[in-house]
């Protein structure tokens, strides 16, 4: 498929501003939907790994849920809840946030979706870390917060890079749930999908091409920091 | 004991775990001493550690530390440290950035005399050639000083050791207690110290305290639970092989339920040595004076063999007779005076304080019997003969009569030498003696 399309039809088509914008669309959604959840997945990740509390399975397989439900009704679920016609969607209407057909409906979806890969990789590990080298360090006199940043932190950072990664592949890649919540603005797969749809393959593919090169450059950037070599500090493992 | 010098206060700990919790712990350790928690595997040690810590949630109790309630402080608050016993190094920090991980904190930071205190660590704990070394490149011994040094570079009033010695190669062991006692001496910081072996109390501790699932079973000078443990768990934890249950009789002797009848301690009490005298530092090696004093000399041709043996569970014990009682144990002797003591009793006599012979030995010891030997163990250092033994010479029974059907089993130690001199093997019918005060009641 990447090699079937010329390469004069490659070179117009990152040129046409609709397929340039929908491949950076992609991404940016992409990567700041994974932003989100590190910032919502990681403190939850450590609790998880953590601690013992009654309800704990139940949050696990809620946490795990967007991975086995069909995608479209992951979409179809989000609009359910936060439609414009339902409450959830007023609310954020009333605040300006619509989320049929916007980047911030793109975004939740994909924070969804994205989500439970980050918390599930950065809760092992976090897992991976003895506690006791956390205690030692509330001993020595740092707090909860301190031990966190100097201990727990420096020693679990590749799982939780390796989690960042896959939930931006995850929402990359994401079409059935997008789909449904934003039709437009058009992320990739959406105009892959309508292009192959109206003119067919020969037209899906450049983009596709594109897509796919943009994508593998970021993995195997991502890639090269997590291993050996690549140190924050004297972070090794 | 007044605040002022009691280190830390544990009043009432309850810890409560799914499957273990820990019991109403109540202790009182002094400042500056050398303190050993003893139990077994399991027994609630390291979540006792925990506990004074404040990483182990209480169910109920109080701890107190210096006169400051420190219950429901942090861990950072309260100025303990811990060495744990897989010595919990932080992986992703060199050695120095080890040791000073807690230097920035609160009041650690900038303190005056702290860059001298941690040159005198690294010079005590010889870490000057580690400094810079990745912490998993070190051997264990390495990183127990690397673990020591952190945990006493914040200077704090109580360092708690969470079994320091059982994940060390034996020849390194000796090395690393004469450091934990240089430093405890050093620095006047009160010690804590878990462990599952009784050497270590035996060797390090001031004070101990034993424990066993979950509950205390006795707090005292390291000696008084050595020579007079107060349960039957205690008793067979310290080495005290030979457990008799007997009722005690009028003229203050026992009569044990294998039809023995044994003389009481009535002997002087005065004059050992109080707590830990000078010989109970002694490092291993060193051979205390034999149990019993008054055993006809080899030499003599009676081929008395005495049990004082160098064996690990016996180094360094002060074995003078008369053993002083500590306090919070009632002293067990002098008897005949047992007041208060139940008509149903234990007997323990330690397998050291048993001396085998080959005739009857005239001499002070006022419990002599004869025996046939069952069995011989080799303990490393000395051999443990386990004999049984005739109710016959105890007068109860009728002199003569030959071994009861179930006779009861007595285990003594004896070195290798005696063990060849008295030709001591299995089937051999020999004589067994102890001292009136080597046997101990509770």
């Amino acid at each position: 498929m990447v090699t079937a399309p010329s390469g004069a039809a490659i070179i117009a088509t990152i040129q046409e501003d609709e397929v340039y914008r929908s491949i950076w669309l992609s991404i940016y959604s992409a990567v700041l939907a994974a932003l989100i959840a590190v910032a919502l997945g990681t403190p939850l990740a450590y609790v998880l790994a953590r601690y013992r509390f009654p309800g704990k399975r139940l949050v696990e397989a809620i946490i795990d849920l967007p991975i086995v439900i069909p995608h479209p009704v992951i979409g179809i679920a989000i609009l359910g809840i936060a439609g414009r016609n339902y409450w959830l969607g007023r609310i954020l209407l009333s605040l300006g946030i619509r989320l049929m057909g916007s980047v911030a409906g793109i975004v939740t979806v994909l924070v969804f979706v994205g989500t439970p890969l980050y918390i599930n990789s950065a809760k092992s590990g976090f897992e991976a870390v003895n506690p006791r080298l956390e205690n030692v360090a509330r001993t020595l006199g740092a707090n909860a917060r301190q031990s966190f940043f100097r201990v727990s932190l420096p020693l679990a950072w590749r799982s939780m890079v390796v989690g960042f990664v896959m939930a931006v592949a995850r929402a990359v890649s994401e079409f059935g749930a997008v789909v449904i919540v934003a039709y437009h603005p058009m992320i990739a797969p959406v105009l892959i999908y309508e292009r192959y749809e109206a003119f067919g393959l020969r037209y899906s593919q450049p983009v596709a091409f594109w897509l796919i090169l943009v994508s593998l450059t970021l993995f195997f950037l991502l890639r090269a920091m997590t291993m050996r070599g690549w140190t924050v500090g004297e972070v090794r493992r | 004991m007044t605040p002022g010098n009691t280190a830390v206060s544990l009043g009432g700990i309850t810890v409560t775990y799914d499957d273990f919790c820990l019991d109403d712990v109540s202790l009182d350790i002094e400042t500056g001493e050398f303190f050993v928690i003893m139990g077994p595997t399991g027994a609630g040690k390291t979540v006792l550690l925990e506990a004074v810590l404040g990483i182990a949630p209480l169910t109920a109790g109080s701890v107190v530390v210096a006169g400051r309630n420190v219950t429901r402080l942090p861990p950072e608050r309260r100025g303990i440290g811990i060495v744990y016993q897989d010595y919990a190094l932080f992986p992703h920090l060199r050695v120095e950035a080890n040791v000073r991980f807690g230097l920035r904190y609160g009041s650690n930071r900038g303190s005056n005399g702290e860059a001298a205190h941690l040159e005198h660590l690294y010079d005590v704990l010889d870490l000057r050639t580690l400094l810079h070394r990745r912490v998993d490149t070190l051997s264990g011994g390495e990183s127990q000083r690397v673990a020591l040094a952190r945990a006493l570079a914040t200077q704090p009033s109580i360092v708690l050791l969470d079994e320091p010695l059982s994940a060390l190669d034996p020849r390194f062991r000796e090395e690393i207690r004469r450091t934990l006692r240089r430093i405890h001496h050093e620095t006047g910081t009160t010690f804590i110290m878990v462990s599952h072996d009784f050497r270590d109390a035996l060797s390090l501790g001031d004070r101990a305290a034993v424990i066993h699932q979950g509950r205390l079973q006795q707090v005292g000078a390291v000696d008084e639970i050595f020579r007079r443990p107060a349960t039957r768990f205690v008793a067979e934890f310290v080495g005290m092989e030979n457990i008799l249950e007997a009722k005690l009789l009028a003229d203050g002797s026992a009569r044990t339920d294998g039809g023995l009848t044994l003389q009481l301690g009535g002997g002087p009490t005065g004059g050992g040595p109080t707590g830990r005298g000078p010989s109970g530092g002694s490092s291993a090696g060193a051979v205390d004076a034999p149990a019993v004093g008054a055993v006809p000399a080899i030499g003599a041709g009676s081929a008395a063999s005495e049990a004082a043996v160098p064996s690990p569970a016996t180094d360094g014990v002060p074995s003078a007779d008369g053993v002083p009682s500590a306090d919070g144990v009632p002293p067990a002797a002098p008897f005949p005076a047992a007041e208060g003591l139940p008509p149903r009793v234990r007997l323990a006599i330690r397998p050291e304080d048993i001396v085998l012979s080959r005739t009857p030995l005239d001499s002070s010891m006022r419990n002599g019997f004869p025996a046939r030997v069952l069995a011989v163990q080799d303990h490393g250092p000395a051999y443990a003969v386990r004999c049984a033994v005739a109710t016959d010479a105890g007068g109860a029974v009728g002199a003569g009569r030959p071994l009861q059907p179930a006779p009861t089993e007595l285990v003594a130690y004896v070195t290798r030498g005696s063990l060849l001199e008295l030709g001591i093997e299995e089937g051999l019918r020999l004589h067994l003696s102890f001292k009136a005060t080597a046997v101990h009641v509770f």
